[in-house]
């Protein structure tokens, strides 16, 4: 039980670090058609949950806070409706923002497993 | 401030709920991190585009639901790993098929969403 209310505070750490990155970055990068905040969390998340699958096992209570905060922290709902919005409008745009996402991401996690394990 | 607040809320929910749907051990995990994902695809744009429409919600309430509840309900991050893992493991069928799932699934569920948000929008017009 302790563990579970220590999991959903994680998640919304993460969730508040989501949406503070996110403004920060549409500040930033506001001329782009490319979600590039979204992006980035994205790919960072997934590099850290490579390192937190490198340095614990799955079953271990620093895994679960590892994924509740990147749970939290990285989104899969906004990637997808962003990509589905940009495909009316710029096609080529929409199929880099899902190549870059699963590229960078699956090779993220990969790249930050391999730094630990 | 209220809106922090109601993200801070919204995410405990669901993050909490994505953690016991997934627990370690539960059978059919990439199966139900891929439902969870679906879901929040298609649930995301009714909630910023249609729900406002239907009952009076203020704006704190649609962002804790978004950015919050259906942002940390939904991950990328496993996705990735999970994505990983069957790559180590050369499982090239389930591979293609839960990433291929989640991109044309994930595509599908939220033009089903904006397609009912719009549809919704329109009946409130008419």
């Amino acid at each position: 039980m302790i563990l579970l209310i220590t999991v959903c505070f994680a998640g919304s750490l993460g969730a508040l670090c989501r949406y503070g990155l996110t403004a920060l970055g549409n500040q930033l990068f506001f001329d782009t058609y490319l979600p590039l905040p979204t992006l980035v969390i994205n790919v960072l998340a997934s590099f850290l949950l490579g390192i937190g699958a490198g340095l614990f096992p799955a079953t271990t209570v620093a895994f679960q806070l590892t994924s509740g905060f990147l749970g939290g922290f990285s989104t899969y709902s906004t990637f997808t409706n962003e990509f589905t919005n940009l495909f009316h409008r710029f096609p080529r745009v929409a199929a880099s923002y899902i190549a870059l996402s699963v590229v960078l991401g699956v090779g993220g996690a990969g790249l930050g497993f391999w730094l630990v394990h | 401030m209220k809106k922090i607040v109601a993200i801070f809320g919204c995410a405990f929910v669901g993050s909490g709920l994505r953690y016991l749907l997934t627990l370690p051990g539960t059978p059919h995990h990439l199966t139900t991190l891929l439902i969870i994902n679906l879901v929040g695809c298609l649930l995301l744009p009714l909630i910023t585009g249609a729900l406002p429409l239907l009952v009076p919600v203020s704006p704190a309430v649609v962002t804790g639901l978004s950015v919050g509840l259906v942002g940390s309900f939904t991950t990328f991050s496993t996705f990735s790993l999970d994505s990983l893992h069957l790559l180590q493991a050369q499982a090239y069928g389930p591979l293609v098929l839960y990433v291929g799932g989640s991109l044309l699934g994930g595509w599908l569920a939220a033009s089903a969403g904006i397609w009912l948000t719009q549809h919704w929008v329109k009946e409130e017009r008419a």
